[in-house]
Protein backbone atom coordinates (compact mmCIF):
# COMPACT_ATOMS: atom_id res chain seq x y z
CA UNK A 1 0.00 0.00 0.00
CA UNK A 2 2.73 2.58 1.29
CA UNK A 3 4.63 1.63 -2.14
CA UNK A 4 2.06 2.34 -4.24
CA UNK A 5 1.39 4.91 -2.65
CA UNK A 6 4.80 6.50 -2.98
CA UNK A 7 4.68 5.31 -6.96
CA UNK A 8 1.39 7.45 -7.07
CA UNK A 9 2.60 10.14 -5.50
CA UNK A 10 5.45 10.67 -7.95
CA UNK A 11 3.61 9.90 -10.66
CA UNK A 12 0.85 12.65 -9.59
CA UNK A 13 3.53 14.94 -8.88
CA UNK A 14 4.74 14.77 -12.50
CA UNK A 15 1.13 15.40 -13.36
CA UNK A 16 1.87 19.09 -13.76
CA UNK A 17 5.48 18.71 -14.90
CA UNK A 18 5.07 16.23 -17.76
CA UNK A 19 6.08 17.71 -21.11
CA UNK A 20 4.13 16.80 -23.86
CA UNK A 21 7.08 17.99 -26.05
CA UNK A 22 10.34 19.11 -25.60
CA UNK A 23 11.27 22.47 -24.11
CA UNK A 24 11.77 25.73 -26.21
CA UNK A 25 13.24 28.97 -25.40
CA UNK A 26 10.81 31.88 -25.17
CA UNK A 27 12.75 34.92 -25.75
CA UNK A 28 12.05 38.11 -23.70
CA UNK A 29 9.03 39.88 -24.87
CA UNK A 30 5.47 38.68 -25.84
CA UNK A 31 4.55 35.32 -24.93
CA UNK A 32 1.12 34.14 -26.87
CA UNK A 33 -0.91 31.43 -25.26
CA UNK A 34 -4.41 30.24 -26.67
CA UNK A 35 -6.31 33.42 -24.91
CA UNK A 36 -3.73 35.61 -23.88
CA UNK A 37 -0.54 37.21 -23.85
CA UNK A 38 1.99 37.84 -21.46
CA UNK A 39 5.28 39.75 -21.53
CA UNK A 40 8.54 38.11 -20.79
CA UNK A 41 11.35 41.05 -19.17
CA UNK A 42 13.94 38.02 -20.25
CA UNK A 43 14.35 34.64 -21.60
CA UNK A 44 12.64 31.07 -19.92
CA UNK A 45 12.35 27.75 -21.31
CA UNK A 46 8.67 26.81 -22.41
CA UNK A 47 7.47 23.69 -21.61
CA UNK A 48 4.59 22.10 -22.60
CA UNK A 49 2.28 20.40 -19.96
CA UNK A 50 -0.31 17.93 -20.78
CA UNK A 51 -3.34 18.44 -19.00
CA UNK A 52 -6.90 16.59 -18.78
CA UNK A 53 -8.36 15.89 -21.98
CA UNK A 54 -4.97 16.17 -23.64
CA UNK A 55 -5.12 19.85 -23.57
CA UNK A 56 -1.84 21.77 -23.42
CA UNK A 57 -0.98 24.64 -21.21
CA UNK A 58 2.39 26.06 -20.69
CA UNK A 59 4.92 26.25 -18.05
CA UNK A 60 7.49 28.71 -17.96
CA UNK A 61 10.54 27.89 -16.00
CA UNK A 62 14.25 29.40 -15.39
CA UNK A 63 15.64 26.57 -13.30
CA UNK A 64 13.33 24.05 -13.77
CA UNK A 65 9.24 23.63 -13.20
CA UNK A 66 10.27 22.26 -9.17
CA UNK A 67 12.42 25.40 -8.36
CA UNK A 68 10.19 27.94 -10.38
CA UNK A 69 7.01 27.18 -12.80
CA UNK A 70 4.94 29.81 -14.05
CA UNK A 71 2.11 27.69 -15.48
CA UNK A 72 -0.25 29.49 -18.31
CA UNK A 73 -3.63 27.31 -18.53
CA UNK A 74 -5.68 29.35 -20.98
CA UNK A 75 -8.68 28.53 -23.00
CA UNK A 76 -10.14 25.41 -20.61
CA UNK A 77 -13.91 24.51 -21.43
CA UNK A 78 -15.91 23.85 -18.94
CA UNK A 79 -15.50 20.17 -18.15
CA UNK A 80 -11.89 20.66 -18.41
CA UNK A 81 -9.16 19.56 -16.12
CA UNK A 82 -6.06 21.49 -14.17
CA UNK A 83 -4.41 17.66 -14.32
CA UNK A 84 -4.60 14.51 -15.38
CA UNK A 85 -7.38 11.47 -14.12
CA UNK A 86 -5.96 8.77 -13.53
CA UNK A 87 -8.88 6.46 -13.06
CA UNK A 88 -12.10 6.54 -12.29
CA UNK A 89 -12.37 6.79 -8.67
CA UNK A 90 -10.58 9.32 -8.50
CA UNK A 91 -11.74 12.12 -9.98
CA UNK A 92 -10.16 15.52 -10.60
CA UNK A 93 -11.99 18.75 -10.26
CA UNK A 94 -13.56 20.47 -12.65
CA UNK A 95 -14.03 23.90 -14.46
CA UNK A 96 -18.00 24.69 -14.24
CA UNK A 97 -19.38 27.92 -15.63
CA UNK A 98 -21.47 27.92 -13.22
CA UNK A 99 -18.64 28.35 -10.41
CA UNK A 100 -18.11 31.15 -8.32
CA UNK A 101 -15.04 33.02 -7.35
CA UNK A 102 -13.79 31.19 -4.72
CA UNK A 103 -15.04 28.19 -6.15
CA UNK A 104 -12.47 28.93 -8.65
CA UNK A 105 -9.84 29.50 -6.14
CA UNK A 106 -11.04 25.85 -5.03
CA UNK A 107 -10.13 24.32 -8.60
CA UNK A 108 -6.70 25.42 -8.05
CA UNK A 109 -6.14 24.23 -4.47
CA UNK A 110 -7.79 21.71 -4.45
CA UNK A 111 -6.37 20.64 -7.90
CA UNK A 112 -2.27 21.21 -6.24
CA UNK A 113 -3.88 18.95 -3.08
CA UNK A 114 -4.85 16.40 -4.80
CA UNK A 115 -3.11 16.27 -8.06
CA UNK A 116 0.53 17.51 -6.57
CA UNK A 117 0.48 16.39 -3.43
CA UNK A 118 0.94 19.86 -1.81
CA UNK A 119 0.53 19.87 2.05
CA UNK A 120 -1.42 22.42 4.51
CA UNK A 121 -1.96 24.35 1.31
CA UNK A 122 -3.17 27.87 2.92
CA UNK A 123 -4.49 30.64 0.41
CA UNK A 124 -3.71 34.16 1.63
CA UNK A 125 -5.00 37.44 0.42
CA UNK A 126 -7.67 36.67 -2.09
CA UNK A 127 -8.20 39.61 -3.91
CA UNK A 128 -9.95 41.45 -6.75
CA UNK A 129 -7.44 41.99 -9.84
CA UNK A 130 -7.89 42.22 -13.37
CA UNK A 131 -7.18 39.73 -16.23
CA UNK A 132 -6.19 41.85 -19.41
CA UNK A 133 -9.26 43.62 -18.49
CA UNK A 134 -11.20 41.58 -17.45
CA UNK A 135 -12.74 40.95 -13.60
CA UNK A 136 -10.49 38.24 -12.06
CA UNK A 137 -9.13 36.78 -8.84
CA UNK A 138 -5.71 37.42 -7.53
CA UNK A 139 -4.51 35.28 -4.48
CA UNK A 140 -0.98 33.84 -3.07
CA UNK A 141 -0.40 30.33 -0.82
CA UNK A 142 2.41 28.04 0.67
CA UNK A 143 2.33 24.68 1.43
CA UNK A 144 4.73 21.99 1.56
CA UNK A 145 5.58 19.36 -0.61
CA UNK A 146 5.17 15.60 0.18
CA UNK A 147 8.87 15.26 0.52
CA UNK A 148 8.93 18.25 2.57
CA UNK A 149 10.00 21.21 0.11
CA UNK A 150 8.76 24.30 1.56
CA UNK A 151 6.77 26.34 -1.45
CA UNK A 152 4.89 29.54 -1.83
CA UNK A 153 3.30 31.25 -5.17
CA UNK A 154 0.82 33.17 -6.86
CA UNK A 155 -2.25 32.65 -8.96
CA UNK A 156 -4.39 34.80 -11.16
CA UNK A 157 -7.76 33.69 -12.73
CA UNK A 158 -10.53 34.58 -14.59
CA UNK A 159 -13.15 33.35 -16.66
CA UNK A 160 -13.59 34.91 -20.13
CA UNK A 161 -15.79 34.31 -22.95
CA UNK A 162 -16.63 31.48 -21.02
CA UNK A 163 -13.25 29.54 -20.74
CA UNK A 164 -11.21 29.28 -17.78
CA UNK A 165 -7.38 31.19 -17.62
CA UNK A 166 -4.97 30.40 -15.07
CA UNK A 167 -1.64 31.68 -14.25
CA UNK A 168 0.43 29.84 -11.90
CA UNK A 169 3.88 30.70 -10.02
CA UNK A 170 4.74 28.14 -7.40
CA UNK A 171 8.34 27.89 -6.35
CA UNK A 172 10.61 26.78 -2.97
CA UNK A 173 10.27 29.27 -0.46
CA UNK A 174 13.95 29.36 0.31
CA UNK A 175 15.83 31.00 -2.28
CA UNK A 176 14.00 30.25 -5.84
CA UNK A 177 10.62 32.32 -4.76
CA UNK A 178 12.52 35.32 -4.92
CA UNK A 179 14.66 34.93 -7.45
CA UNK A 180 13.32 35.83 -10.22
CA UNK A 181 10.41 38.10 -8.44
CA UNK A 182 10.58 41.13 -10.97
CA UNK A 183 9.99 38.63 -13.67
CA UNK A 184 7.23 36.64 -11.89
CA UNK A 185 5.77 39.88 -11.36
CA UNK A 186 6.09 41.27 -14.72
CA UNK A 187 4.39 38.19 -16.49
CA UNK A 188 1.70 38.64 -13.74
CA UNK A 189 1.05 42.29 -14.59
CA UNK A 190 1.09 41.91 -17.81
CA UNK A 191 -2.12 39.43 -17.64
CA UNK A 192 -3.47 41.92 -15.21
CA UNK A 193 -2.99 44.89 -18.01
CA UNK A 194 -3.08 43.23 -20.91
CA UNK A 195 -5.21 41.95 -23.74
CA UNK A 196 -6.92 39.01 -25.18
CA UNK A 197 -5.25 37.23 -28.14
CA UNK A 198 -7.83 34.63 -29.32
CA UNK B 1 9.05 -11.05 -14.34
CA UNK B 2 9.33 -13.46 -11.10
CA UNK B 3 12.02 -11.19 -10.14
CA UNK B 4 9.15 -8.18 -10.57
CA UNK B 5 6.56 -9.87 -8.79
CA UNK B 6 8.38 -10.70 -6.02
CA UNK B 7 9.79 -7.91 -5.56
CA UNK B 8 6.44 -6.37 -5.96
CA UNK B 9 4.90 -8.50 -2.98
CA UNK B 10 8.11 -8.19 -1.26
CA UNK B 11 8.03 -4.30 -1.00
CA UNK B 12 4.29 -3.95 -0.48
CA UNK B 13 4.94 -6.70 2.54
CA UNK B 14 7.57 -4.58 4.12
CA UNK B 15 5.57 -0.91 4.69
CA UNK B 16 2.01 -2.26 3.49
CA UNK B 17 1.64 -4.72 6.29
CA UNK B 18 3.89 -4.24 8.63
CA UNK B 19 6.80 -4.69 10.90
CA UNK B 20 10.06 -6.99 12.74
CA UNK B 21 12.50 -6.65 15.08
CA UNK B 22 12.27 -5.61 18.54
CA UNK B 23 15.73 -4.32 18.74
CA UNK B 24 18.26 -3.00 16.18
CA UNK B 25 19.94 -5.91 15.01
CA UNK B 26 24.00 -5.93 16.08
CA UNK B 27 25.32 -7.78 12.69
CA UNK B 28 24.96 -5.65 9.63
CA UNK B 29 25.46 -8.29 7.20
CA UNK B 30 22.17 -9.82 8.11
CA UNK B 31 18.88 -9.71 6.10
CA UNK B 32 17.04 -8.09 9.01
CA UNK B 33 19.70 -5.34 9.38
CA UNK B 34 19.25 -5.00 5.67
CA UNK B 35 15.44 -4.45 6.29
CA UNK B 36 16.17 -1.94 9.33
CA UNK B 37 18.16 -0.02 6.87
CA UNK B 38 15.70 0.32 4.10
CA UNK B 39 12.97 1.34 6.60
CA UNK B 40 15.50 3.88 8.72
CA UNK B 41 15.88 5.68 5.11
CA UNK B 42 11.99 5.72 4.66
CA UNK B 43 11.48 6.85 8.17
CA UNK B 44 14.08 9.39 7.26
CA UNK B 45 11.96 10.86 4.40
CA UNK B 46 8.78 10.38 6.00
CA UNK B 47 10.01 13.22 8.89
CA UNK B 48 11.33 15.46 6.29
CA UNK B 49 7.99 15.32 4.36
CA UNK B 50 5.19 17.60 4.73
CA UNK B 51 2.81 15.42 5.77
CA UNK B 52 3.60 14.72 9.66
CA UNK B 53 1.42 16.11 11.85
CA UNK B 54 3.32 17.33 14.66
CA UNK B 55 0.82 18.73 17.34
CA UNK B 56 2.40 17.97 20.30
CA UNK B 57 -1.08 17.32 22.21
CA UNK B 58 -2.26 15.25 19.51
CA UNK B 59 0.63 13.17 19.15
CA UNK B 60 1.02 12.43 23.13
CA UNK B 61 -2.40 11.12 22.50
CA UNK B 62 -1.67 8.72 20.41
CA UNK B 63 1.28 7.73 22.17
CA UNK B 64 -0.15 7.50 25.55
CA UNK B 65 -2.98 4.99 23.77
CA UNK B 66 -0.26 3.23 22.37
CA UNK B 67 1.48 2.83 25.58
CA UNK B 68 -1.46 1.77 27.34
CA UNK B 69 -1.70 -1.43 25.52
CA UNK B 70 1.33 -2.55 24.86
CA UNK B 71 3.60 -1.73 28.05
CA UNK B 72 6.18 1.65 28.56
CA UNK B 73 9.03 -0.72 27.85
CA UNK B 74 8.02 -1.80 24.30
CA UNK B 75 6.21 1.30 23.74
CA UNK B 76 9.43 3.18 24.49
CA UNK B 77 10.90 1.56 20.85
CA UNK B 78 8.25 2.91 18.79
CA UNK B 79 8.27 6.00 17.01
CA UNK B 80 5.22 7.21 15.98
CA UNK B 81 4.28 9.61 13.33
CA UNK B 82 0.93 11.01 12.87
CA UNK B 83 0.67 11.48 8.81
CA UNK B 84 -2.21 14.11 7.51
CA UNK B 85 -4.00 11.51 4.73
CA UNK B 86 -7.73 11.59 4.67
CA UNK B 87 -7.88 7.31 4.29
CA UNK B 88 -8.14 4.98 6.92
CA UNK B 89 -5.01 2.73 7.14
CA UNK B 90 -1.81 2.46 9.73
CA UNK B 91 0.91 0.63 9.58
CA UNK B 92 4.25 -0.14 11.12
CA UNK B 93 7.68 -0.61 9.92
CA UNK B 94 10.50 -3.59 10.76
CA UNK B 95 12.32 -0.80 12.98
CA UNK B 96 9.82 0.45 14.59
CA UNK B 97 8.25 3.37 12.79
CA UNK B 98 4.36 3.49 13.84
CA UNK B 99 2.84 5.59 10.73
CA UNK B 100 -0.90 6.65 11.93
CA UNK B 101 -2.84 8.29 9.27
CA UNK B 102 -5.67 10.72 10.26
CA UNK B 103 -8.42 8.98 8.36
CA UNK B 104 -7.97 6.21 11.05
CA UNK B 105 -8.21 9.07 13.91
CA UNK B 106 -11.39 11.03 12.12
CA UNK B 107 -12.89 7.53 11.79
CA UNK B 108 -12.26 6.11 15.31
CA UNK B 109 -15.15 6.40 17.64
CA UNK B 110 -13.00 5.53 20.60
CA UNK B 111 -9.71 5.36 22.10
CA UNK B 112 -10.90 1.61 21.61
CA UNK B 113 -11.25 1.55 18.18
CA UNK B 114 -8.03 3.02 17.64
CA UNK B 115 -6.43 1.25 20.11
CA UNK B 116 -7.93 -2.39 18.25
CA UNK B 117 -5.72 -1.18 15.07
CA UNK B 118 -2.53 0.02 16.68
CA UNK B 119 -2.69 -3.00 18.50
CA UNK B 120 -2.80 -4.92 15.28
CA UNK B 121 -0.13 -2.77 13.81
CA UNK B 122 2.07 -3.23 17.00
CA UNK B 123 1.20 -7.22 16.81
CA UNK B 124 3.22 -7.70 13.07
CA UNK B 125 6.10 -5.81 14.71
CA UNK B 126 6.54 -8.08 18.01
CA UNK B 127 5.76 -11.39 15.79
CA UNK B 128 8.04 -9.88 13.20
CA UNK B 129 5.91 -10.18 10.38
CA UNK B 130 7.70 -8.45 8.05
CA UNK B 131 11.00 -10.19 8.31
CA UNK B 132 8.99 -13.66 8.07
CA UNK B 133 7.26 -12.04 4.95
CA UNK B 134 10.82 -10.99 3.78
CA UNK B 135 12.35 -14.44 3.79
CA UNK B 136 9.38 -15.63 2.56
CA UNK B 137 9.09 -14.03 -0.37
CA UNK B 138 12.96 -14.88 -1.43
CA UNK B 139 12.59 -18.36 -0.53
CA UNK B 140 9.41 -18.37 -2.86
CA UNK B 141 11.48 -16.73 -5.15
CA UNK B 142 13.98 -19.31 -5.49
CA UNK B 143 11.84 -22.22 -5.24
CA UNK B 144 9.76 -20.60 -8.71
CA UNK B 145 12.75 -19.86 -10.36
CA UNK B 146 14.24 -23.41 -9.31
CA UNK B 147 10.80 -24.99 -10.48
CA UNK B 148 10.40 -23.08 -13.66
CA UNK B 149 14.20 -24.22 -14.73
CA UNK B 150 12.97 -27.82 -13.85
CA UNK B 151 10.05 -26.98 -16.11
CA UNK B 152 11.91 -25.68 -18.88
CA UNK B 153 14.39 -28.45 -19.25
CA UNK B 154 11.75 -30.92 -19.11
CA UNK B 155 10.44 -29.12 -22.44
CA UNK B 156 6.68 -28.32 -20.63
CA UNK B 157 5.01 -25.22 -22.39
CA UNK B 158 5.96 -21.94 -21.37
CA UNK B 159 2.50 -21.50 -19.51
CA UNK B 160 3.98 -24.00 -16.85
CA UNK B 161 5.80 -21.29 -15.76
CA UNK B 162 3.34 -18.83 -15.65
CA UNK B 163 1.04 -21.69 -13.55
CA UNK B 164 4.14 -21.47 -11.31
CA UNK B 165 4.62 -18.11 -11.14
CA UNK B 166 0.75 -17.86 -10.61
CA UNK B 167 1.00 -20.24 -6.93
CA UNK B 168 3.81 -19.05 -5.99
CA UNK B 169 1.92 -15.36 -5.35
CA UNK B 170 -1.10 -17.26 -3.59
CA UNK B 171 0.39 -18.86 -1.55
CA UNK B 172 2.63 -15.62 -0.43
CA UNK B 173 -0.88 -14.07 0.01
CA UNK B 174 -2.17 -16.73 1.72
CA UNK B 175 0.44 -16.30 4.17
CA UNK B 176 -0.11 -12.78 4.13
CA UNK B 177 -3.80 -13.67 5.12
CA UNK B 178 -2.44 -15.94 7.89
CA UNK B 179 -0.45 -12.92 9.04
CA UNK B 180 -3.24 -10.97 9.62
CA UNK B 181 -5.42 -12.79 11.14
CA UNK B 182 -2.52 -13.29 13.79
CA UNK B 183 -2.04 -9.25 13.96
CA UNK B 184 -5.89 -8.93 14.36
CA UNK B 185 -5.70 -11.76 17.62
CA UNK B 186 -2.81 -9.73 19.10
CA UNK B 187 -4.57 -5.97 18.58
CA UNK B 188 -7.27 -7.57 20.18
CA UNK B 189 -5.63 -9.25 23.24
CA UNK B 190 -3.63 -5.85 23.63
CA UNK B 191 -7.10 -4.31 23.44
CA UNK B 192 -9.28 -5.87 25.97
CA UNK B 193 -6.06 -6.66 28.14
CA UNK B 194 -6.08 -2.21 28.53
CA UNK B 195 -9.37 -2.34 30.06
CA UNK B 196 -11.19 -1.55 27.14
CA UNK B 197 -14.40 -2.64 25.72
CA UNK B 198 -13.81 -5.79 23.96
CA UNK B 199 -16.47 -5.57 21.10
CA UNK B 200 -15.20 -2.12 19.84
CA UNK B 201 -12.46 -3.77 17.54
CA UNK B 202 -14.94 -5.60 15.64
CA UNK B 203 -17.04 -2.20 15.29
CA UNK B 204 -14.11 -0.58 13.75
CA UNK B 205 -14.21 -3.20 10.34
CA UNK B 206 -18.62 -2.69 10.61
CA UNK B 207 -18.10 1.09 10.53
CA UNK B 208 -15.89 0.78 7.37
CA UNK B 209 -17.84 -1.36 5.53
CA UNK B 210 -20.57 0.76 6.38
CA UNK B 211 -18.86 3.70 4.53
CA UNK B 212 -17.71 1.51 1.56
CA UNK B 213 -21.12 0.64 1.36
CA UNK B 214 -22.16 4.11 0.82
CA UNK B 215 -19.23 5.09 -1.66
CA UNK B 216 -19.88 6.55 -4.88
CA UNK B 217 -17.29 4.55 -6.54
CA UNK B 218 -18.69 0.93 -7.32
CA UNK B 219 -15.13 -0.23 -7.25
CA UNK B 220 -14.82 1.03 -3.53
CA UNK B 221 -18.05 -0.59 -2.93
CA UNK B 222 -17.32 -4.03 -3.63
CA UNK B 223 -14.39 -3.85 -2.23
CA UNK B 224 -14.07 -6.77 0.51
CA UNK B 225 -17.04 -8.18 -0.71
CA UNK B 226 -15.68 -11.50 -2.24
CA UNK B 227 -13.03 -13.50 -1.59
CA UNK B 228 -10.14 -12.15 -3.35
CA UNK B 229 -7.13 -14.88 -3.37
CA UNK B 230 -4.91 -12.09 -4.55
CA UNK B 231 -5.62 -9.84 -1.40
CA UNK B 232 -3.01 -8.87 1.39
CA UNK B 233 -6.02 -9.05 4.39
CA UNK B 234 -8.52 -11.35 5.07
CA UNK B 235 -12.56 -10.30 4.31
CA UNK B 236 -13.72 -7.82 6.93
CA UNK B 237 -16.76 -9.53 7.61
CA UNK B 238 -14.57 -12.89 8.19
CA UNK B 239 -12.80 -10.44 10.58
CA UNK B 240 -15.71 -9.26 12.02
CA UNK B 241 -16.74 -12.80 12.85
CA UNK B 242 -13.18 -13.19 14.25
CA UNK B 243 -13.42 -10.10 16.42
CA UNK B 244 -16.89 -10.53 17.85
CA UNK B 245 -16.22 -14.67 18.71
CA UNK B 246 -13.00 -12.66 20.51
CA UNK B 247 -15.37 -10.38 22.56
CA UNK B 248 -17.80 -13.09 23.38
CA UNK B 249 -15.26 -14.86 24.85
CA UNK B 250 -13.57 -12.46 27.03
CA UNK B 251 -14.84 -10.77 30.02
CA UNK B 252 -13.47 -7.11 29.32
CA UNK B 253 -13.69 -3.69 30.78
CA UNK B 254 -16.39 -1.35 29.39
CA UNK B 255 -13.91 1.57 28.59
CA UNK B 256 -13.69 3.24 25.51
CA UNK B 257 -12.84 6.69 25.74
CA UNK B 258 -14.46 8.23 23.46
CA UNK B 259 -14.58 11.83 25.13
CA UNK B 260 -11.48 11.74 25.00
CA UNK B 261 -10.37 10.58 21.52
CA UNK B 262 -13.26 13.71 20.22
CA UNK B 263 -11.12 15.90 22.41
CA UNK B 264 -7.91 15.13 20.99
CA UNK B 265 -9.64 15.04 17.20
CA UNK B 266 -11.89 18.06 17.96
CA UNK B 267 -9.06 20.72 17.29
CA UNK B 268 -8.07 18.76 13.79
CA UNK B 269 -11.62 18.00 12.57
CA UNK B 270 -12.15 21.30 10.58
CA UNK B 271 -8.63 20.32 8.36
CA UNK B 272 -9.51 16.90 7.71
CA UNK B 273 -12.96 16.62 7.10
CA UNK B 274 -12.26 19.38 4.21
CA UNK B 275 -8.96 16.96 3.33
CA UNK B 276 -11.77 14.17 2.97
CA UNK B 277 -13.67 16.25 0.26
CA UNK B 278 -10.40 16.05 -1.86
CA UNK B 279 -10.94 12.39 -2.78
CA UNK B 280 -14.14 13.31 -3.96
CA UNK B 281 -16.07 10.36 -3.11
CA UNK B 282 -19.50 12.92 -1.99
CA UNK B 283 -21.66 9.66 -0.96
CA UNK B 284 -18.99 8.26 1.48
CA UNK B 285 -18.61 11.74 2.62
CA UNK B 286 -21.87 12.59 3.65
CA UNK B 287 -22.39 9.12 5.20
CA UNK B 288 -18.59 9.61 7.34
CA UNK B 289 -19.83 13.26 8.03
CA UNK B 290 -23.58 12.25 9.48
CA UNK B 291 -21.86 10.05 11.31
CA UNK B 292 -19.52 12.30 13.20
CA UNK B 293 -22.28 14.28 14.18
CA UNK B 294 -23.99 11.02 16.10
CA UNK B 295 -20.39 10.52 17.45
CA UNK B 296 -20.25 13.60 19.48
CA UNK B 297 -18.68 16.17 17.34
CA UNK B 298 -19.77 19.66 16.95
CA UNK B 299 -23.37 19.46 15.04
CA UNK B 300 -22.26 22.66 13.47
CA UNK B 301 -18.94 21.54 11.65
CA UNK B 302 -20.67 18.61 10.69
CA UNK B 303 -23.49 19.97 8.89
CA UNK B 304 -21.43 22.19 7.30
CA UNK B 305 -19.44 19.96 5.77
CA UNK B 306 -22.37 18.10 4.98
CA UNK B 307 -23.56 21.03 2.63
CA UNK B 308 -20.42 21.31 1.06
CA UNK B 309 -20.79 17.52 0.28
CA UNK B 310 -23.41 18.16 -1.71
CA UNK B 311 -22.32 21.70 -2.94
CA UNK B 312 -19.68 19.73 -4.70
CA UNK B 313 -21.30 16.73 -5.89
CA UNK B 314 -24.15 19.01 -7.94
CA UNK B 315 -26.30 15.94 -8.29
CA UNK B 316 -30.15 17.00 -8.81
CA UNK B 317 -31.50 18.75 -6.23
CA UNK B 318 -28.14 18.93 -4.26
CA UNK B 319 -28.20 22.61 -4.03
CA UNK B 320 -30.88 22.86 -1.75
CA UNK B 321 -29.92 20.39 0.16
CA UNK B 322 -26.47 22.21 0.72
CA UNK B 323 -27.97 25.60 1.54
CA UNK B 324 -30.48 23.57 4.09
CA UNK B 325 -27.74 22.32 5.74
CA UNK B 326 -25.68 25.49 6.00
CA UNK B 327 -28.66 27.20 7.50
CA UNK B 328 -29.01 24.30 10.08
CA UNK B 329 -25.27 24.54 10.59
CA UNK B 330 -25.27 27.76 11.40
CA UNK B 331 -27.21 28.16 14.33
CA UNK B 332 -25.85 24.99 15.98
CA UNK B 333 -22.50 24.77 18.07
CA UNK B 334 -19.45 24.07 16.49
CA UNK B 335 -20.33 26.04 13.20
CA UNK B 336 -17.30 27.05 11.09
CA UNK B 337 -17.52 31.21 9.93
CA UNK B 338 -17.58 29.96 6.65
CA UNK B 339 -20.74 29.05 6.92
CA UNK B 340 -21.77 32.42 6.36
CA UNK B 341 -19.83 32.77 3.60
CA UNK B 342 -21.51 29.53 1.94
CA UNK B 343 -24.67 31.33 2.64
CA UNK B 344 -23.84 34.66 1.55
CA UNK B 345 -22.52 33.07 -2.04
CA UNK B 346 -26.00 31.28 -2.36
CA UNK B 347 -27.96 34.19 -1.44
CA UNK B 348 -25.75 36.16 -4.11
CA UNK B 349 -25.97 33.71 -6.85
CA UNK B 350 -29.89 33.47 -6.16
CA UNK B 351 -30.51 37.07 -6.09
CA UNK B 352 -31.01 37.66 -2.71
CA UNK B 353 -28.92 40.56 -2.11
CA UNK B 354 -30.05 41.51 1.22
CA UNK B 355 -29.39 38.26 2.98
CA UNK B 356 -26.21 37.95 1.10
CA UNK B 357 -24.79 41.19 2.31
CA UNK B 358 -25.83 40.10 6.00
CA UNK B 359 -24.15 36.53 5.57
CA UNK B 360 -21.00 38.19 4.13
CA UNK B 361 -21.08 41.05 7.00
CA UNK B 362 -21.54 37.86 9.61
CA UNK B 363 -19.07 35.74 8.00
CA UNK B 364 -16.27 38.72 8.43
CA UNK B 365 -17.39 39.89 12.03
CA UNK B 366 -16.91 36.15 12.41
CA UNK B 367 -13.50 36.12 10.67
CA UNK B 368 -11.70 39.69 10.31
CA UNK B 369 -8.55 37.76 9.46
CA UNK B 370 -9.46 35.57 6.71
CA UNK B 371 -8.05 34.70 4.08
CA UNK B 372 -10.15 36.12 1.72
CA UNK B 373 -11.44 39.58 3.46
CA UNK B 374 -10.43 41.86 0.56
CA UNK B 375 -12.53 39.88 -1.81
CA UNK B 376 -15.63 39.73 0.09
CA UNK B 377 -15.10 43.41 1.57
CA UNK B 378 -15.27 43.84 -1.87
CA UNK B 379 -18.71 41.84 -2.42
CA UNK B 380 -19.94 43.70 0.55
CA UNK B 381 -19.40 47.24 -1.22
CA UNK B 382 -20.53 46.14 -4.45
CA UNK B 383 -23.69 45.19 -2.50
CA UNK B 384 -23.85 47.98 -0.59
CA UNK B 385 -24.08 49.96 -3.57
CA UNK B 386 -26.51 47.87 -5.32
CA UNK B 387 -28.95 48.61 -2.53
CA UNK B 388 -28.29 51.86 -2.74
CA UNK B 389 -26.85 51.94 1.46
Amino acid sequence: MTIKKLWLTAALAMTLTACATGPRLAPAGPFETKAYTVNLLSEWNALPVRTDRNQLATVLTKDGPGLNAVYLFSDMKPGDALYNQVSRSRPVPKFNLDMSDLEMVELVTASLERGARIKSLATQNIRPDTFAGNDGIRFDMTGTTISGLDVEGSALLAVIDGKFNLILFIAPSEYYADKYRGDVDAIFTSVADGTITG
Amino acid sequence: MIKRILSTITLAALLATTATAQSRPEDDSTDEAGLWYKMDKYEQALKNSGAVIDDPELNAYVRRVTCDITGQEACDKLRIYIVEEPIFNASMAPNGMMTVYSGLLLRSESEAQMACVLGHEYGHFAEKHSLEGWRRAKSTSNWMVGLQFVAAFAGLPPETGQAINQIGSLLFYRYNRGQETEADVIGFNLTAGADYKADECANVWKNLIAENENSSFGSKRRRGKWFNPYSTHPLPKDRIAELDALAASYDSGDKTGRETHIAAVRPHLQNWMKAELLARDFNSNIYLFQQLKTRGFPPGMADYFIGEAYRLRKAEGDRARAVDMWKKASVQAGAPPVVHRALAEHYRKAGFKDAALSSYQTYLAQAPQAEDSALISAYIDRLNTQLGN
